[in-house]
């Protein structure tokens, strides 16, 4: 299969379920952040416990070499400090990345603007790097994953994931309500 | 409604991974040849440690990257039905040459299709210390290769036979240049752009870039590697 | 996708020929814990064609790369941030492009058949058309830093890396919610 093609239609159905979930609209991802629509969180969530489910067991019956799969690595303080700040423009902006792409889509010219934000802050940051290089490069721990890091069975990290979802997802939907 | 059914299905899938335990089918082995999915342009690819190990193979981890411990050389090959797609690798070179550490580092993180890190020490050795990735063997005669494979030895004799390489200064060399990584404030331009390009894998095998104002005049072993912990 | 989905389709288009107007009444959206399902479908799908997951940030650093390298490739190849997206096949080969350029298609798409397309300016009922863009900007280029620190964003991390476990995607997507809920009230007036 052309590699090209490939990413081409995966895109396509990344950007299509996005769009259906309503992922396309600012308003909406930001209300996750008042309590008034949690979409976010239930979107996410829904979407990691099947990936992993279906990782673990399309593994576990032979069909995907997981040991193939490119596993994003971890860089504990660049991570967290990363975090803390993509968050803060998250709420900011209303709009992630991917998301920003597909409300730019859809005719929303705020998502045009947080894509072009996205881009100058990229280019920013490349331009001025030469200080945060060593930041950068710190802490790093391979494509370390829970199961190593909690030294317990990966089949646990599973359950107790799944598990976390299942009930978070009670919250969410009690908190939705007395919103 | 199908959200319960979905939550049913998520309940019940991860109950039985919590019974399965790890993800690896009985025959699955890591070593699954021209299985790479991507591109050119892809980032380099890593892999999830071992999962589930048992006990006595922590010993021979290095810090948290190595993900295998050697498994016979004769091990059934389960292919998986979607391998993902076969990227093609642009490096050319000659059997039987030497490859330095660094080198080898980067061909491991990298995921160079087909390739098998040999080690021919013997089993203590190979406990106490090994690459990551790293197959033990008596001789290279004793193991089964396939065509498009490419092998590193990484102690021990080579043969100058296909896709053959060396690892020049073996896992001594890999501990001093890749794990250790280590240069003096005053060294030239070209040493430095040596060593600023080991530090970059040496960080991800979890090593420990260096400068000092003396090089060492002994050679780190493995027990200090271990040692240095998190 | 549902029975229901291929029936409004078509009910778009019967309405269409029927002389209503193109832009149907904008369908509600779909239940989020399905739509998550399918995102996850569609990772994993990822995972088993490409052998690895989505993303999006990567494609706006390796434009980026791209875009420096163009004005100075002496520049772009010595700086250690755009350097690495500047080997095997160049910044525009990138798979997260590819990719992107996808999610662009399928949002259009999905909002064409879901009568959503719509020129408009997103905002909250107290914020102005003008600090609405700069809000856009500004929080665009934070999460611009923010994804260059962490290596990823939320598709990338979150999405993939917490599908697969990685212990440092689920150190950012605690750190992005932590973030943004503290970092809310101070924007309150833009949503609220």
């Amino acid at each position: 299969m052309n590699p090209f093609l490939a990413a081409v239609a995966i895109g396509i159905a990344f950007g299509w379920t996005l769009e259906r979930a309503g992922l396309g609209s600012a308003p909406k991802l930001a209300g996750q952040f008042y309590f008034t629509d949690l979409t976010v969180f239930k979107v996410m969530f829904s979407a990691i416990v099947t990936a992993m489910l279906g990782a673990f067991w399309l593994s576990r019956l032979g069909i995907l070499d997981l040991s193939q799969v490119y596993v994003p690595e971890t860089y504990l303080l660049p991570q967290l400090a990363g975090g803390l700040l993509f968050g803060a423009g998250f709420v900011i902006a209303g709009l992630c990345p991917g998301t920003s792409c597909v409300a730019a889509a859809t005719g929303r010219g705020d998502g045009a603007m947080v894509m072009l934000g996205m881009f100058s802050g990229v280019l920013a940051t490349g331009l001025a790097f030469a200080p945060l290089c060593h930041f950068y490069e710190s802490t790093a721990r391979g494509p370390l994953v829970l199961p190593d890091l909690l030294h317990v069975n990966y089949g646990v990290i599973v359950f107790a994931v799944v598990g976390m979802a299942l009930i978070a997802f009670q919250f969410a939907e009690r908190l939705e309500k007395r919103a | 409604m199908i959200r319960r059914g979905l939550a049913l299905a998520a309940a019940l899938l991860g109950v039985l991974a919590l019974i399965a335990g790890h993800p690896k089918g009985t025959n699955l082995t890591r070593r699954n040849a021209g299985v790479l999915a991507g591109w050119p342009g892809v980032r380099p690819a890593a892999y999830p440690p071992d999962s589930g190990s048992l006990p006595g193979t922590a010993a021979a981890r290095t810090r948290n990257v190595d993900g295998v411990s050697a498994e016979a050389a004769n091990l059934e090959i389960l292919r998986p039905r979607f391998a993902g797609l076969r990227m093609t690798n642009g490096a050319i070179r000659q059997p039987g040459n030497q490859i330095s550490a660094v080198e080898l580092a980067e061909w491991i993180r990298d995921r160079k299709p087909g390739l098998r890190v040999v080690d021919l020490r013997s089993e203590a050795a190979f406990e106490e210390y090994h690459l990551p990735r790293a197959e033990r063997a008596d001789s290279l005669a004793s193991m089964q290769f396939n065509a498009n494979e490419t092998i590193v030895v990484v102690s021990g004799a080579a043969v100058a036979d296909r896709n053959v390489y060396v690892l020049r200064g073996g896992v001594p060399a890999w501990i001093d240049e890749v794990m250790n990584p280590t240069i003096t404030a005053d060294a030239t331009p070209a040493a430095r752009a040596g060593y600023d390009r080991a530090s970059i894998v040496s960080r991800y095998f979890g090593g420990v870039p260096r400068i000092v104002d003396k090089l060492p005049a002994t050679r780190a072993n493995a027990v200090a590697v271990r040692r240095r912990g998190c | 996708m549902s029975e229901g989905f291929w029936k409004r389709f078509r009910g778009l288009e019967v309405s269409r020929s029927r002389g209503k107007s193109a832009t149907a009444r904008p369908q509600a959206y779909a239940d989020p814990y399905v739509a998550g399902t399918c995102l996850g479908l569609v990772l994993l799908a990822s995972f088993v064609i490409a052998g690895r997951g989505l993303g999006a940030s990567g494609a706006f650093a390796s434009s980026a790369a791209g875009l420096v390298a163009a004005a100075s490739p002496a520049r772009a190849a010595a700086n250690p941030y755009f350097a690495p997206y500047l080997g095997a096949g160049g910044p525009w080969s990138e798979w997260l492009l590819f990719e992107i350029a996808g999610v662009v298609l399928g949002g259009f798409l999905s909002a064409l058949a879901a009568g959503r397309l719509r020129a408009a300016i997103e905002r909250g009922p107290r914020l102005g058309r003008g600090s609405r863009l700069a809000c856009a900007f500004g929080g665009g280029a934070v999460m611009g830093i923010g994804a260059v620190l962490a290596r990823g964003c939320t598709s990338g991390l979150a999405l993939t890396g917490g599908a697969l476990l990685s212990a440092g995607s689920w150190l950012f997507m605690i750190a992005a919610f932590a973030g943004a809920y503290l970092f809310a009230p101070m924007v309150r007036k833009a949503w609220r």
